[in-house]
């Protein structure tokens, strides 16, 4: 809206603006070019993918690359997986760190310091260090080979929580403060008042923990061993990682990799641009103050 | 009576903790408990069906003298400044000239494709940039249009000269669009009234970038900054992916080391040592980082 | 409002997908109707055996349950898995149960074994089996093995041989290794008036194959040659010339040493350098995977002619081409056993054994001597390789005839080669396959050693600066040979 309020006079000179196009086209060109490359690949046929070079434009269509991953390598049932687990993983998420953002904000509040640092150490933690004993916790909560397991494992982030306590700072704090005065549960304030205002925040934390968790590895290899539970990124790295050091035979020609690759990333995609409008107001992180 | 005060405030304050009750127990599940676990590991000889004994600090005595975590710890930090620095520099681009770009579809157009690499992970652009870069990929492909035939293609990953850079282009190249959106974000919370003065002085558009939008977004850079910095040594795929033999030398880093010497060899003890020292690196630089930001005081209100 | 009708839709697909995928466990066929691949007689096939297979249980309570932690071996998806599982189940009659992780599987091995879990067959490679007996983390089935008449009768003494660690056997096989030859693009031989089989077994021999190639070629992406030096895979059978062994060998004194670090390789290596030279070696061999390598040299590509690859391999470039519609007139690839060595045999690199080892915690070793025995006979390799009858193949007056699945699963579900001694393999190997194993006699394994990945990368790196003449070859091996001590991989 304000881009149209902005004065008329008030942009950059013709040479500036001629190569500030330059500039953002050369960037646009770098980012773009491999995906569309990717693109290309996985809509040519099985011969002319796998010869080497770029390739920028088709010899060669078919759609043979998208029938291999869902004919053979399966990927229907991993996509819906994916999907199922991650929609609602991220859902609950999106809840639980507005819960904690909010209690991030409150002025006053004892152990404020305290628990922003008991928030903020989690982020800093190597995988590594946890490994073995978070499977050994899954398994005595009996999360291994189940949804339940794929949806509660990275089902909070600091990071999503201090995104949405930086959102929260941005609300009037005297708001609340006067609601509370009149009586105003904290529930209700934090519904009524904070929520829906918020829009763009939690927008914005439900796309990141999207794309994380929509890429997740690490913790689905561990806890899934059931086939018909399999993650997409199981398959896509599975696919892309293959173990080339044994005699054995079986790998997926390069149009259905590529193949793959686009179809796990069209639902990132398709939120993203549905999205775009929010998240550009949900990401002003501000200062983590505490 | 302090104490009274303090039970007051927290009894006033009883809901907003019931509100924080889930992401604790969270926490404390998942995070907590795996990482103490984790620590105490980390003193012991672990064998991989139980039978662990303690012997001190011997991990830690061995990875401190193998000269290999050494050098794992400077090429993560080498290679996870210089990708934050390209990273931070081509987002601050992007979401500056983005800003002056009236037509709505290519804003939108431009943003989407910068943002793309972002939503991939490792395994997919890896792969991808070691094709660009392979003897027949699109780079040697251009150099010869621009050297003629006797042109003799480069085998970039495979020169260690160019190892760090290809690392911290690839990893600016994936990142920069997610920076580039934070940045944006931040641009458009600034008062336009603020510009609008300026222009009626007489400063230049460009003028107006280098002293009101840059200085304006500074805390979002510091944020940034912050939040790179906490993640410098946790980079592991992107090496996993792109590093082959000839220039492991330059890009090692420590969790690809943790990787090779205890996962790979199910040595448990000495992997979590390591990567209790990874932590403990973590915090130092995530402090040194803050200090030198001045991140608390400019916030303090 | 906008926000909240994609929310909205959202949690609408989500739903609807957690509903799909609740269904799909009661309704078996849903998937294959979705995905539309199966046939009709096969989702008949479905689902008649798992019924038989209860029946096959019952009668068959008495060996109990075997619990298995697989990577590469057995079905290629769930639905095959499930088949696969029961097959073993009946061919057994013991009740299997098998667990898949999709990736990173020593990771995950790492903490399912650390986490308690108990299996009585985990699949590992060499490098993990040497480490796991380190870790005293596999039991000692040596009596047991002596004690069968199967796992003793049909399969090579070499081959346990070969998995004796401290006269103490902790696995049985998954497959029979093969081994890595030189494989050649016949055609393009043929095109410079070359008959592969008259090649002169030398360096010297090779080299002037590969001149003659490149100058015929007018692509300027094309090299003759290639491999894969960036790990080594591929200098067995040049190594040859001068006798020399890959990995670490270990010398009269006991101590640990690699022979292509040794001053004696560097001839080889300096033929290396001549091939980067003269632009017969493709440098993209520094830096590219073996699956790069044979996209290159697959039909589609032959942007090389000569490169090292699995006996295996050879036939399935042919047999890729084929279904490509590229007949063997214009694309076939033919092997040979490399260059001759100064005592006038040759030498090529068996891979390292794929196993299924016994954990030290498993509750029914009984059971997994079983299975151990039934992948040693000639239904057992049936099954590791052509697959499951009724799924991958059919049998049709006796004669076994692959259906569309068979046909991509490529009769390999984890043993393309089966380790039973005297398997006839029932659908034939792929055109090229004969030819190549027939070098097998010259094929034998490296020493396994804990880290063999830094052993690679050592002997990578220094090559290839030698290669480049960024290093003479004297002073790299001496780096090499410096570095291969230092990082415990070697003694001297």
């Amino acid at each position: 809206m304000w881009m149209k309020k902005k004065a008329l006079a008030n942009e950059l000179t013709g040479p500036q603006k001629f190569f500030a196009g330059l500039v953002l086209l050369i960037i646009f060109i770098i980012m773009a070019v491999p995906m569309w490359n990717a693109f290309v690949v996985s809509t040519s046929s099985l011969l002319s993918s796998t010869q080497s070079g770029i390739k920028i434009w088709w010899d060669d269509f078919s759609l043979e690359g998208y029938g291999y991953v869902f004919k053979v390598t399966k990927l229907f049932r991993p996509f819906l997986n994916s999907f199922f687990v991650t929609t609602v993983g991220v859902i609950i998420q999106v809840i639980l760190s507005a819960f904690a953002g909010y209690v991030l904000i409150q002025k006053d509040l004892p152990f404020k310091g305290a628990i922003t640092s008991f928030v903020m150490l989690t982020m800093m933690i190597p995988g590594d260090l946890t490994l073995i004993s978070v499977y050994q916790m899954n398994k005595q909560l009996h999360l291994l080979n189940s949804y339940m397991g794929l949806i509660i494992n990275g089902l909070i982030s600091g990071f999503s929580i201090l995104l949405m306590r930086n959102y929260f700072t941005s609300v009037s704090y005297s708001l609340a403060e006067s609601a509370r005065i009149d009586g105003a549960s904290e529930l209700r304030i934090f519904a009524n008042i904070y929520l829906p205002i918020s829009k763009p925040g939690l927008a914005t934390v439900f796309f990141m923990e999207y794309v994380s968790k929509w890429n997740s590895i690490m913790l689905p290899a561990t806890l899934i061993t059931d086939q018909d539970k399999y993650t997409l990124p199981l398959m896509l790295k599975a696919m892309i990682m293959q173990d080339t050091s044994t005699s054995g035979t079986a790998y997926a020609p390069q149009n259905a990799i590529m193949a793959a690759i686009i179809i796990s990333m069209a639902p990132l995609l398709l939120i993203y641009i549905f999205a775009q409008q929010y998240l550009l107001a949900g990401m002003s992180l501000g200062a983590i103050k505490e | 009576m302090k104490a009274t005060k303090v039970y007051k405030r927290i009894k006033r304050y009883r809901f907003i903790y019931l509100m924080l009750l889930p992401v604790v127990a969270y926490f404390l599940v998942f995070s907590y408990y795996p990482l103490a676990l984790g620590i105490f590991n980390s003193f012991r000889q672990v064998k991989i069906l139980g039978g662990s004994k303690f012997i001190g600090l011997e991990n830690y005595h061995n990875i401190i003298k193998n000269p290999l975590y050494l050098r794992a710890l400077s090429n993560s930090i080498i290679v996870g400044a210089g990708t934050f620095a390209l990273q931070f520099l081509w987002g601050l681009t992007i979401a500056i000239l983005l800003n002056e770009i009236k037509s709505k579809i290519v804003k939108s157009a431009i943003q989407t494709a910068t943002f793309i690499p972002y939503l991939l992970s490792w395994a997919v652009v890896g792969g991808l940039w070691i094709t660009i870069l392979s003897p027949t990929g699109m780079i040697n492909g251009f150099l010869k249009i621009i050297q003629g035939d006797s042109f003799r293609p480069i085998v970039f990953m495979s020169e260690p000269a160019f190892a760090r850079e290809i690392m911290i282009f690839t990893g600016a190249w994936k990142g920069a669009g997610y920076y580039a959106a934070l940045f944006l974000a931040a641009i458009v919370t600034i008062d336009q009234n603020i510009y609008e003065a300026a222009s009626i002085d007489g400063a230049s558009r460009w003028k107006q970038i280098i002293h009101i939008t840059i200085p304006n977004i500074a805390s979002t850079m510091k944020v940034v900054a912050l939040l790179a910095a906490m993640g410098v040594l946790r980079n592991f795929d992107q090496i996993f992916m792109m590093a082959n033999s000839s220039i492991l030398d330059k890009v090692q880093n420590l969790l690809y080391l943790i990787y090779n010497d205890g996962i790979i060899q199910f040595k448990i003890g000495p992997a979590t040592a390591a990567a209790t020292l990874v932590l403990l690196a973590t915090m130092i630089i995530s402090f040194t980082v803050r200090r030198l930001l001045r991140y608390d005081d400019s916030y303090r209100d | 409002m906008k926000l909240r009708k994609l929310f909205t839709l959202l949690v609408f697909t989500a739903m609807l997908s957690g509903l799909l995928v609740g269904c799909k466990g009661k309704t078996e066929d849903q998937g294959s109707q979705t995905t539309g691949t199966t046939n009709e007689t096969k989702t008949e096939e479905n689902k008649k055996e798992p019924e038989e297979n209860k029946v096959a249980e019952e009668t068959n309570e008495t060996g109990g349950t075997v619990r298995i932690m697989m990577n590469v071996t057995g079905g290629k998806d769930e639905d095959e898995m499930k088949l696969f599982q029961d097959a073993l189940s009946e061919a057994t009659g013991l009740t299997i149960e098998i667990e898949k992780p999709a990736s990173d599987y020593n990771a995950v091995l790492m903490q399912k074994l650390n986490g308690g879990e108990q299996y009585d067959l985990i699949y590992i490679n060499m490098g993990d089996y040497m480490n796991l007996i380190d870790q005293e983390a596999l039991l000692d089935i040596t009596d047991r093995v002596k004690a069968s008449d199967i796992l003793t009768g049909n399969v090579d003494e070499k081959e346990w041989a070969d998995i004796t660690v401290d006269g103490k056997i902790y696995a049985g096989f998954n497959k029979k290794e093969v081994h890595r030859v030189v494989a050649l693009n016949k055609n393009m031989l043929e095109n410079v008036g070359i008959d592969y089989k008259t090649i002169d077994p030398s360096l010297d021999g090779y080299y002037q194959v590969f001149k003659k190639l490149k100058e015929a070629s007018t692509d300027p992406e094309f090299y003759p040659f290639n491999a894969i030096i960036s790990e080594t895979w591929d200098l067995q059978p040049w190594m040859a010339a001068q006798g020399l062994k890959g990995g670490v060998v270990i010398d009269s004194d006991g101590k640990k040493y690699v022979p292509f670090a040794s001053d004696e390789a560097a001839p080889v290596w300096e033929w290396f350098k001549k091939l980067y030279d003269e632009e017969l070696l493709d440098p993209a061999s520094f830096v590219d995977k073996t699956k790069d390598m044979r996209a290159k040299m697959g039909a589609a590509s032959q942007k090389n002619a000569v490169t090292v690859d699995w006996a295996a391999w050879v036939g399935l470039h042919n047999a890729n081409a084929l279904a490509g519609g590229v007949t063997p007139d214009t694309y076939e690839i033919v092997s040979l056993p490399g260059v001759k060595t100064p005592d006038g045999s040759y030498m090529l690199a068996k891979g390292g054994a794929s196993l299924f080892a016994v954990p030290a915690n498993a509750q029914n070793v009984d059971g997994a001597i079983k299975v151990l025995e039934y992948f040693a006979t000639q239904e057992g390799g049936e099954l590791l390789s052509v697959g499951i009858e009724g799924h991958d193949y059919t049998v049709e007056n006796g004669k076994y005839v692959l259906t569309e699945i068979g046909e991509a699963h490529a009769c390999d579900h984890g043993a393309p080669f089966p380790i039973y001694k005297d398997f006839k393999h029932p659908v034939g190997y792929n055109p090229g396959v004969d030819e190549a194993v027939s070098y097998g006699e010259y094929a034998s394994i490296e020493l396994p050693i804990p880290n063999e990945g830094d052993y690679k990368a050592i002997c990578g790196k220094w090559g290839i600066q030698i290669i480049k003449g960024e290093i003479s070859a004297l002073d790299g091996l001496a780096k090499m040979r410096e570095e291969l001590v230092s990082m415990g991989v070697t003694d001297k």
